[in-house]
């Protein structure tokens, strides 16, 4: 397995990892052969990469945090959400809570849990899929934390539901492409304050869930909005998903041309720390993000050529790669693993995700 | 034909010592400064679908180097039942060595009742290969003279006493240190030093010269600095102890060595440190993110018979990080000529300053390469960072 950018695919790859699409659909199969329609439709919705099957490089172990099955629910789960919201102002707050369990219960049931795989998301994401995801980021800050069963429902609740308030700006004016006016900024400096009216009249969401909402654009420094809140004054909640929502954001800006890799994000939050996040508790998310993510390729100090294939929770910059090119750009034929945690004196100089 | 330096050349004649001796797999490796190669591989008829088990000759070769001796692992298809019902496998190694310098291996997997013969052949072998290895070797190290080559593995064993083994663990701090020599010889070495009152001591030198007389004195430059520095002497008194143990042969040889030293006390939290002619460390400061440099003045070690040298003394606190380094990380070149610089350096602290020293260091490392890029590392780079917790 390893990870390639779409106009590297070739019609006969087999997928290796499914793909999902923005609003709940599998898009590809794990074991599906690519022909050249499929290469098309990737393109066409803005997917960057795919998880391929590459027979001499050999099978990779990896977790998805979340079941697929999961993913796809809470996908649905949010837009029926919003869809409803919009028809009749109301939602069901019971499927919310039951695809909230079953994604905590399945992060509590996994151990060493560790964000490793690269993000695959299509350009067309209506908010659902980056709210997913900073939930289940979130969620996985919670459990490093120590949070208990109660406080990571709220937690989570309030990530998946942190942007609900843009439902209630005018259509069309959170992708205009154009400047905006002076108004129509702030109409958006709002959303924070509607999200909050909407999950606070709701029977069944906590009022803590419904704070995050309202404080997810405060900044540690009191720089923020909409009032300027400092340090401890933001609820804890409302900081983990301010680190989440942003991290998320960061990887899923990501083209087919430019890649943000987690090693790239991570350093951005850092620049950030103690100014717009909480020192400690971005201490704690960086541990969650594998740097390298299994499957990219990476160059070691020595000159050969590696994959990634299993994460180091305690060293994320020390992962197990296995060598399939030697220095001189020859094939290492069955390519051999090397544990970077046992081995320092070997060290990943570069990522380049696909070979060159 | 193994004296073709090519990898087929080397595949084949795996294949050709599979087939003739029987063999189920065999594989060469080539082992370098810190690189290791397997320039060819071969299986025969048997199926290596489980990489724990492909994993072993690496794992063997690596045994190999480190004990310089042969390697057999009895009976590997009971530790994987199921496999081969037929019979059972032996996994083996043996150096190849070229004048008592053991500069790769052969491994291979054999059926167990043939071990006892193959071991004599195979010794035979790999005596013959050292000298196509030998010749693979210097197509892998371009531009070095043939003539220099024993000469510098010989150093080459001397730089391995120059670098710590293992990173001790000190209650408070996190600590890494690694050293990124150009080649076999090296100029640069680093200590950690655990002394008898359980403080760190931290000993980074660079000698000013190259080749085998400047790796030599670097060994024993940091066992000198090694037996002052485990009685809890002054950082100060190191240097001038140092300096007055070496001064009579460096002056001989026209070279000298600048020296840093410190000495982290984990109860007071502090730093004592002195200088002898070193490039100063930076400090970034976990409060104010502010980055400074640790200065202190004093002259370089062979420079005079009799020196002494100022201590300086500085309260760390928490998130500090102290970046050590030789000046090859400052004045390292990308392809336009431009340094890497101490600017850099502290922005590569900033940009990871949440991360413990060991991801800080890996980080540090990564930025570097990619900042030198295609071009050849000139000077050899030592780097060590602290981190207060
Ligand atoms: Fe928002």
């Amino acid at each position: 397995m390893r990870v390639i950018p779409v106009d590297k695919i070739k019609p006969g790859m087999v997928v290796e990892r499914a793909i999902i699409g923005s609003t709940g659909e599998i898009l590809l199969n794990r074991g599906m052969q690519i022909d050249v329609r499929y290469i098309q439709r990737l393109k066409d919705i803005g997917i960057p990469l795919i998880y391929v099957r590459d027979d001499n490089i050999g099978k990779v172990e990896y977790d998805e945090v979340v079941s697929n099955r999961t993913r796809l629910e809470a996908l649905k789960v949010s837009r029926d959400v919003v869809t409803n919201l919009r028809l009749r102002s109301d939602f069901d707050i019971r499927r919310v809570n039951k695809v909230v369990d079953d994604i905590i219960s399945e992060l509590v049931a996994s151990r060493d849990l560790l964000v490793a795989l690269i993000d695959m998301r299509a350009v067309n994401d209506e908010g659902f899929y980056h709210s997913v995801n900073t939930m289940v980021l979130s969620v996985i800050t919670g459990l490093a934390m120590g949070f208990n069963d109660k406080q990571l429902r709220q937690l989570a609740c309030g990530a998946l539901f942190h942007d609900i308030g843009v439902i209630m700006l005018p259509p069309g004016l959170l992708k205009k492409q154009t400047p905006l006016s002076p108004e129509e900024n702030e109409q958006i400096l709002k959303h924070p304050e509607l999200g909050f009216q909407i999950l606070r009249k709701k029977e069944g969401v906590s009022l803590l869930s419904a704070h995050v909402a309202l404080q997810h654009h405060e900044k540690y420094d009191g720089s923020g909005y909409p009032r300027g809140l400092v340090g401890d004054q933001i609820c804890e909640y409302a900081r983990i998903v301010a680190i989440a929502a942003i991290y998320d954001n960061f990887v899923g800006l990501g083209s087919e041309k430019q890649l943000v890799l987690p090693h790239q994000a991570i350093q951005y939050l850092i620049k950030y720390s103690g100014i717009w996040f909480d020192p400690e508790i971005l201490k704690v998310f960086v541990g969650i993000i594998a740097v390298f993510p299994i499957g990219s390729v990476v160059l070691l100090n020595s000159g050969v050529q590696a994959l990634v294939t299993r994460a180091n929770k305690k060293y994320p910059s020390r992962p197990v790669v296995r060598v399939f090119k030697n220095r001189m750009g020859a094939r290492v034929a069955p390519p051999f693993e090397i544990d970077l945690e046992a081995n320092p004196e070997y060290f990943i100089q570069k990522i380049v995700v696909e070979e060159p | 034909m193994w004296r073709d330096s090519s990898e087929a050349g080397f595949t084949t004649l795996c294949r050709e010592m599979c087939l003739e001796l029987g063999l189920k797999c065999c594989s060469i490796w080539l082992n370098g400064g810190n690189s290791r190669h397997r320039l060819g591989y071969f299986e025969a008829g048997w199926s290596i679908d489980d990489l724990s088990i492909s994993n072993l000759d690496y794992e063997i070769n690596k045994s190999i180097m480190c004990k310089k001796a042969p390697v057999l692992i009895k009976n590997l298809g009971s530790q994987h039942p199921g496999r081969g019902s037929g019979y059972s496998l032996d996994a083996m190694g043996v150096p190849i060595s070229e004048s008592n310098i053991v500069t790769g291996s052969i491994t291979f997997y054999c059926p167990q009742e043939k071990n006892e013969t193959l071991t004599e052949v195979l010794h035979q072998v790999a005596s013959e290969l050292a000298f196509g290895i030998e010749q693979c070797k210097n197509t892998f190290t371009s531009a070095r003279q043939k003539s220099l080559r024993k000469e510098i593995e010989m150093a080459g064993s001397i730089q391995q006493s120059l670098f710590p083994k293992s990173i001790p663990e000190v209650k408070g701090i996190s600590l890494w240190g690694r050293a990124m020599p150009t080649n076999e010889t090296s100029g640069d070495f680093y200590d950690f030093i655990i002394t008898r009152h359980h403080n760190l001591g931290i000993a980074i030198g660079d000698v000013m010269g190259k080749g085998i007389p400047a790796a030599l004195f670097t060994a024993i430059a940091r066992t000198l600095t090694r037996s002052f520095a485990q009685q809890d002497l002054a950082p100060n008194v190191v240097l001038s102890e140092t300096n007055r143990s070496l001064y009579p042969d460096l002056s001989v040889n026209g070279m000298f060595l600048t020296m840093f030293y410190a000495l982290y006390n984990p109860q007071q939290k502090a730093l004592f440190y002195a200088s002898a002619g070193h490039n100063p460390p930076l400090i970034r400061r976990g409060e104010t993110g502010e980055v400074e440099l640790l200065k202190s003045k004093g002259f370089f070690v062979g420079g005079r018979p009799e020196l002494s040298y100022n201590m300086e003394t500085l309260k760390l606190g928490s998130g500090d990080i102290v970046l050590f380094y030789t000046d090859g990380l400052v004045e390292a070149q990308n392809i336009q000529s431009v340094q890497f610089g101490i600017q850099r350096a502290a922005e590569t602290l900033r940009d990871y300053h949440c991360l413990e020293a060991a991801a800080l260091g890996d980080f540090l490392s990564m930025r570097l390469m990619q900042f030198i890029g295609l071009r050849e590392q000139r000077d050899d780079i030592t780097l060590i960072v602290l981190k207060v917790e």
